[in-house]
């Protein structure tokens, strides 16, 4: 019950903030639907040594994770790992109950684990829709359900519409960042691993591109979204984390870390994970 | 003059497959795969081989290419696939493609010995005349196949999905892998198929040509200079350069003498390196890796 209470205040607020009325959902209180993602104990480095984690959170379907830190605390490596693209790493890492932590990163993607990378994982040389054909390939389906996903996906960043014959290097940074989401849903996935989709863009864009991010997280994607700073989520986050030295110093449920905590949580003594 | 370009053409079109393989391969997987050339000598020859057990010619040509093909996966999943896995530093691989070119060519020579062959003609040998100059079809024929090959090729990469997964591949290894695109699969693809089309190449020119056990070294130094002439990654650029190549090698050949093709062929790569260091297509390739 508390879900449907959470997940109607979640709807308000985004159709408040789009000026639509909102329709109200089916209640979704008797729907049992496994955590999209499960992270035990998940501890990863490069070599010997591993100097993420260990972490451990959940992210529910329609639900956001936020992990803040520093530079170098790890928050990258941590996405890497879940996504499959670091090689030593332990841990368990599960999917829809699907345990996938010995899984390829390709594979990852099929079952519906799918990283936005840092820098955006641009492919110069292929046109905007190109891009958005291989995200609506990366799960086996018919030609007309991979049209209507690159469509669905078009919807929440329409501003790629116009750009699709491009080459998606002449793209701007925050195109860019739309297109590299754009892609990743394209796939219709479960999880989506964001890694620090503000970095680099105007304030006006970061807000854009959260925007379509809030509709996402309203049709019930769970996301695991990392940043730097602060950002303007539009609504509370499940769990909000930070990192450092690729420790946990910090968590809370239900709200984003107090914005003034952050300078002593990235630069102050180092508290125990709370 | 006439049958010379003619002549030209038709083996360019030769180094042009062999460039196109070393330019796809390169682009998928970052490898440098010296030993392209030997796919050409495993169709012609083992087309010449299983011809000589009598069977018809369509089966000889299918197992030749199918040969070649063999070839290219056995070094990709073979040699290839373990040291990229166990994270060889980044010459190791260049460096096994050259130590197989080595081992192809010696097992050629323990198979076939080192008499040259050559294919009997796979089509009525009617010749044509152009502006007075007697030219066999065969050389049309081998034109036509190559256009054929590289235009269906180019299809392929512009407008399948393999086709764009081939060319994210080669772009960013990384991003392709959270795309779902597995670099292993794709390789293996690039290289049996590249390894398919050098061995149609091949079997087209081993009537036109003597092929002997070492050919794949030859083919593959001009089908190289072909490859890094145009721009190394670009394909046109491969094909264009391939088919320039054989144009004026003839024409040296003819004119000056047929000694220096080698040495010509690299001089001219040179040449075209000291004036555009990237290429013939080389404004694209600094536009792609940027």
């Amino acid at each position: 019950m508390t879900k449907h209470l959470r997940n109607m205040h979640k709807l308000t607020a985004a159709s408040a903030a789009k000026g639509i009325s909102g329709v109200i959902p089916e209640p979704l209180a008797h729907r049992r639907e496994p955590p999209s993602l499960v992270v035990e104990s998940v501890r990863a480095g490069y070599g010997r040594n591993l100097f993420l984690g260990p972490i451990t959170f959940a992210v529910d379907p329609g639900e956001v994770v936020v992990v803040l830190g520093p530079n170098g605390a790890g928050k990258t490596t941590l996405l890497k790992t879940l996504a499959g693209l670091v090689k030593d790493s332990v841990g368990d890492i599960r999917v829809r109950d699907q345990e996938v932590g010995a899984r390829s990163a390709p594979a990852r993607a099929r079952l519906g684990l799918v990283l936005v990378p840092e820098g955006r994982g641009v492919l110069p040389g292929l046109s905007v829709a190109e891009n958005l054909r291989l995200g609506a390939g990366v799960r086996r389906a018919g030609r007309e359900a991979r049209a209507r996903r690159i469509e669905r996906a078009l919807d929440a960043f329409p501003a790629l519409r116009s750009r699709l014959k491009q080459d998606c290097y002449t793209l701007s940074g925050g195109e860019l960042q739309m297109l590299a989401i754009a892609r990743a849903i394209a796939s219709e996935p479960y999880v989506l691993l964001l890694d620090e989709p503000s970095h680099g863009l105007a304030p006006k864009i970061v807000t854009d591109v959260y925007a379509g991010l809030h509709r996402l997280w309203d049709e019930g994607l769970a996301m695991v979204i990392v940043e730097q700073r602060s950002v303007p989520l539009w609504c509370a986050p499940s769990e909000c984390m930070v990192l450092r030295s690729g420790r946990l110093v910090y968590r809370v449920k239900g709200r984003m870390v107090e914005p003034e905590r952050l300078t002593d949580l990235y630069f102050g003594t180092v508290q125990q994970e709370a | 003059m006439v049958p010379l370009l003619i002549f030209g053409f038709g083996i360019g079109c030769v180094y042009a497959l062999v460039g196109a393989g070393f330019s796809l391969v390169f682009k998928t997987t970052g490898i440098v795969n010296f030993a392209q050339g030997s796919f050409v000598t495993l169709g012609a020859l083992g087309a010449y081989a299983v011809l000589a057990e009598g069977v018809p010619y369509a089966i000889a040509v299918l197992a030749g290419v199918g040969l070649a093909v063999a070839g290219g996966l056995i070094l990709w999943y073979v040699v290839l696939t373990p040291l990229i896995m166990r994270d060889a530093p980044g010459y190791a691989p260049n460096i096994a493609t050259l130590v197989y070119l080595a081992v192809v060519t010696d097992l050629m020579l323990l198979w076939q010995g080192a008499n040259p062959n050559l294919l009997p003609v796979w089509a009525p040998q009617t010749q044509f005349h152009v502006l007075g100059a007697n030219v066999s079809i065969m050389y049309l024929y081998v034109v036509l196949a190559a256009a054929v090959l590289l235009g269906g090729l180019g299809i392929v990469l512009r407008a399948t999905r393999l086709g764009i997964g081939m060319r994210a591949c080669a772009v960013d290894r990384e991003t392709s892998q959270l795309l779902g695109l597995s670099p292993r699969l794709l390789g293996g693809m690039a290289m049996g198929l590249m390894a398919g089309i050098g061995g149609v190449g091949g079997v087209l020119i081993g009537s036109l040509q003597y092929a002997a056990y070492d050919s794949g070294v030859t083919f593959g130094l001009y089908g190289f200079v072909a490859a890094v002439a145009g721009g190394f990654g670009s394909l046109p650029g491969a094909v264009i350069a391939g088919v320039l190549l054989g144009i004026l090698q003839e024409l040296l050949a003819r004119y000056v003498s047929s000694d220096f093709s080698d040495a010509f062929a690299l001089i001219l790569l040179l040449c075209i390196l000291v004036v555009r260091p990237g290429g013939l297509m080389g404004a694209r390739i600094r536009f792609m890796s940027r």
